[in-house]
């Protein structure tokens, strides 16, 4: 039996972690508050100690691929960009760029391709959802702050 | 009273412009996210969460599950021409309809298909008009302390859902009760698992979760490969002639394709079964009542009618629990249920009395959309089978938009979509390890709606509440949901141990999980 270290041990682990922590907050709360939580939370962390306990014991059939792994990071890297970029510039500045940047440096999508998702993205984004159903969009940390300060310089 | 409820919601429906003209788009979207293999029906309401957002009740309703009722009659079409099945219940097309391709009868294989599924959703629509009046009378005598026992009987679902890997899913399922108590505790106000965040005091957005384990995975998936979604070409050409064979098979099969629609509905009023149960459960009572067993898997064309009318008629059948109890009779109803509310629907008993235009306008909506795209997609099958060769380099970008445009829409708080970025990792790594995510949903939706009626019921009864007779009943049901699915489960094993060497017969091959 050959203790390993690998993603489903860490996954299983980080589950575990996740029910720990909340099982320890909820044996805080007032009686009824915690009653359900920890009926359902120490089952689950018994439930992941034991996933972790098989996790360990099993012997890997695969060897960790080192480029699947940097290709994961690549495009969580993306998804958080795509959220880091919503959040601070709001929908209707950050979806073209950002689908634009996508399409042309990750997919590596001509140039033309690129530029038209990114105008069919904006469309969408401001054409249809802002104006025609007149939803409110998010609409950024920094865009309202720039147009502050050069209203009030 | 009831009847002219049923001919004046579908007068209503047929009568507005507004309504049709969504019922007409909801086809294409749906017949989209159904061939695409990998997106899927509940892939494709989560994406539509922006568009519905702002809809009146009944546009919002009526677009949503036309969309989501004919996802399964796209989904045959990669299933027969490339093998490959777009979502769990068109697995169970491949065994008969694949071959069929290969031997060069593509084209009856997708007639019978296409209408099996049309004609599969006009039969479990009629079933459910003549059995709401039946059940009427049992929904409305439901207290919270049935509402409990239910919202048990649905978490027991999670071992169904949850396939070989149990306690996987049992882990997952619990994890999605614990984010479902996130906020604050409806009995003493206490916040719990708040952070101190204000936002979080109503809780984690359910769309939010849902996109974050079904979008956010699918998609990051799907940029990992980095490849076309099928890369099998489409060398498959088929005659007018071909599909209009196919179309008078389902007619020359008729009381197959009647039973296999019957059972499919009600399989549908089962919670958590799913389609995918449905879709085997009734390809395998196609093969044991055949007289010639042994042509199924060779290219039978009752095996493509048998899943595929059954795929369909259990849509309306999962309306039954989903709106009148709020427990979701699939996966796909328990990510509806969550878009439902966010338009102002209220699942629970009362919708049968004050709710019920409401709910034949669905049940009309899945009639009309049913037959629309039955008729669009027998008359352009051959061209639908290109969607699935899609790049996913194109797909994924957008539907990165569109999942923070439906989590910010979803309760307009731009910090959902951190709580998108850091459940949408979890939901990935979920996929990752094969850990099924089907079983999260379930447990965030049910998760409030079994705290409060166990509350509500100790209030009212004390402990003596689970001695009410309905709560007997239930907890007969639980225990033989759990007896079932050991049964099930340990007949598998001692299957697979004995047909280890060679593959399984498809009749056999049960779905692996609802993921």
């Amino acid at each position: 039996m050959a203790m390993t270290l690998n993603g489903r041990v860490a996954h299983a682990s980080l589950m575990l972690a996740i029910f720990l922590g909340m099982d320890a907050m909820a044996a805080t709360y007032p009686f009824k508050a915690a009653l359900m939580p920890l009926v359902v939370g120490v089952p689950g962390a018994a439930l992941c100690l034991y996933r972790l306990w098989v996790e360990v014991r099993r012997v890997p059939v695969e060897k960790s691929d080192g480029r699947l792994i940097r290709r994961e990071l690549q495009l969580l890297g993306w998804w958080s960009g795509f959220i880091g970029g919503i959040v601070l510039f709001g929908f209707a500045i950050a979806t073209p760029i950002l689908l634009y940047s996508y399409l042309r440096f990750d997919s590596r999508e001509p140039h033309w391709r690129a530029l038209l998702v990114a105008a069919g993205g904006f469309a969408v984004v401001y054409g249809i959802f802002a104006t025609l159903l007149s939803v409110q969009l998010w609409p950024g940390f920094l865009p309202p702050m720039v147009s502050d300060l050069l209203a009030n310089p | 009273v009831h009847f002219d409820i049923i001919v004046s919601s579908l007068f209503n429906l047929v009568t507005s412009p507004h309504l049709l003209g969504l019922m007409l788009l909801a086809v294409p979207i749906g017949t989209f996210f159904g061939t695409v293999p990998g997106l899927g029906g509940k892939l494709g309401i989560v994406m539509m969460i922006p568009f519905v957002y702002g809809m009146d009740m009944v546009s919002g309703c009526v677009f949503l599950l036309a969309m989501h009722s004919i996802v399964h009659t796209g989904g045959t079409i990669p299933s027969i021409l490339f093998g490959i099945p777009a979502n769990g219940p068109e697995a169970a097309t491949i065994p008969d309809g694949f071959p069929m391709a290969q031997q060069g009868k593509a084209g009856r294989a997708i007639g019978a298909a296409l209408t099996a599924t049309g004609v599969g959703g006009v039969i479990g629509a009629f079933v459910i008009f003549l059995i709401l009046p039946v059940i009427q009378p049992v929904i409305l005598a439901f207290s919270p302390a049935e509402f409990f026992m239910l919202a048990l009987l649905g978490i027991t679902f999670i071992a169904s859902v949850s396939g070989e890997a149990l306690d996987t899913g049992i882990i997952v399922g619990l994890l999605g009760l614990m984010v479902a108590f996130i906020g604050l505790d409806p009995q003493t106000g206490t916040p719990r698992f708040t952070f101190g965040q204000l936002f979080l005091w109503d809780g984690v957005n359910r769309i939010t979760a849902i996109l974050s384990m079904y979008a956010v995975p699918e998609m990051l998936s799907l940029g990992i490969k980095g490849e076309a979604v099928s890369k099998v070409k489409n060398n498959t050409r088929f005659e007018t002639a071909d599909v209009m064979q196919g179309v008078l098979d389902v007619f020359r099969h008729w009381f197959l394709t009647v039973r296999t629609a019957v059972m499919g509905t009600f399989i549908g009023m089962i919670p958590g079964l799913g389609g995918d149960a449905a879709s085997w459960f009734c390809y395998g009572h196609a093969v044991q009542s055949s007289k010639t067993p042994e042509r199924f898997g060779q290219g039978a064309v009752e095996g493509v009618i048998a899943p595929n009318t059954a795929t369909n008629s259990k849509e309306s059948g999962g309306l039954i629990p989903t709106l009148f109890f709020g427990v979701p009779g699939s996966s796909g109803m328990a990510i509806l249920i969550g878009v439902l509310i966010m338009l102002g629907v209220q699942p629970g008993p009362m919708l049968i009395v004050t709710g019920l235009p409401l709910f034949w306008s669905m049940i009309w909506a899945l009639v009309i959309a049913n037959i629309v795209c039955s008729l669009s997609l027998l008359s352009c099958a051959q061209w639908i089978g290109r969607i699935a060769t899609l790049r996913a380099s194109l797909l994924v970008p957008c539907v990165f938009v569109m999942a923070l445009l439906g989590s910010f829409l979803s309760s307009l708080q731009w910090q959902n979509m951190l709580v998108l970025l850091v459940s949408g990792s979890v939901g990935y790594l979920l996929k990752r390890f094969g850990w099924p995510r089907a079983p999260f949903v379930i447990g965030i939706i049910l998760g409030s709606t079994a705290e409060q009626s166990f509350h509500k019921a100790l209030a009212l009864w004390g402990p003596s509440f689970l001695l009410r007779p309905v709560s007997i009943v239930l907890m007969a049901l639980i225990a033989a949901s759990i007896g079932f699915y050991v049964y099930q489960h340990r007949r598998r094993r001692s299957y697979g141990a004995s047909q280890a060497p060679s593959p399984a017969p498809a009749s056999s091959a049960m779905p692996q999980r609802l993921g």
